[in-house]
């Protein structure tokens, strides 16, 4: 799945990793994707949750390394 | 007894009873809008009283008190600490405690800390009041501080000198005791 935007999250920990997560959404069309990559365990869980809440799909959530994990969300309007 | 804790320490704030309801129906009245736990915690301690619900919990600013509290499992990787999956309610604020909040000095942390007979601590700076000051603490039934999180420090108006103290009521009770018999003494 080709993603139009990624964010690195690496190195980050909350409250960062979910409100950048949102930011990078806001500055996305509608319909386009978005690919997150975290380290940071509780990062994993709440970065989709937040995007849940907001009314995004989440498309899939997948490890890719060692305690890093890939985010692929799809902005809904 | 918390607040003879709280007359003995000299603390600013009052002690938060955070009460975790498992399996009994959430009490009316969910918190509104979309503040974070930490937030609801410091307004508690100034005598407000909140309950949290899955709906309301769902709309906090933060999403680590879900996982933390246990209204919900980790779906994509273990997150320690918290509370195994099966809250229905959380109450901040009031008289009924499964854990005690205490928010305070570092130098009143010294005195609580002689006074529990020291303490052995785990924190990490994440998932801080909610996990461990809340959720530890009512998982191990021992006291925990918590040095809180960028979160609470950035967004929920702690102070650099604030931290967080958890306490189960059976060691807010030990402590209130032995503040009474060293005023005997």
């Amino acid at each position: 799945m080709k993603a139009d935007r990624e964010l690195d999250l690496k190195g980050e920990i909350c409250p960062y990793t979910f409100v950048k997560s949102k930011l990078a959404l806001e500055e996305i069309a509608v319909g386009e994707v978005l690919r997150v990559v975290v380290d940071y365990p509780p990062a994993v869980e709440n970065v989709p949750r937040s995007m849940e809440n907001e009314g995004n799909e989440v498309l899939s959530v997948q490890p890719i390394g060692p305690s890093q994990w890939e985010i692929m969300v799809r902005k809904v309007g | 007894m918390p607040h003879r804790l709280k007359r003995y320490l000299g603390m600013e704030l009052a002690p938060v009873a955070v009460r975790i309801l498992r399996g009994d129906p959430a009490p009316p009245g969910g918190a509104t809008g979309s503040p974070t736990y930490c937030d609801l915690v410091l307004r508690a301690a100034r005598g407000e009283r909140f309950v949290l619900d899955p709906a309301s919990v769902r709309r906090l600013s933060c999403p680590n008190p879900e996982l933390a509290l246990g209204f919900r499992e980790p779906r994509f990787a273990d997150v320690q600490p918290r509370i195994e999956g099966g809250t229905t309610a959380v109450v901040i604020g009031g008289e009924e405690a499964d854990v005690w909040l205490f928010i305070l000095t570092p130098a009143q942390v010294t005195r609580l800390a002689t006074l529990l007979g020291g303490m052995q601590v785990s924190f990490r700076g994440e998932m801080a009041v909610c996990g461990e000051a809340t959720a530890q603490v009512y998982r191990t039934e021992k006291a925990n501080l918590s040095f809180l999180c960028q979160g609470c420090r950035e967004l929920s108006g702690y102070r650099d000198d604030q931290v967080v103290v958890g306490l189960t009521p059976a060691e807010v009770a030990a402590v209130g005791k032995k503040i009474e018999e060293g005023r005997k003494r």
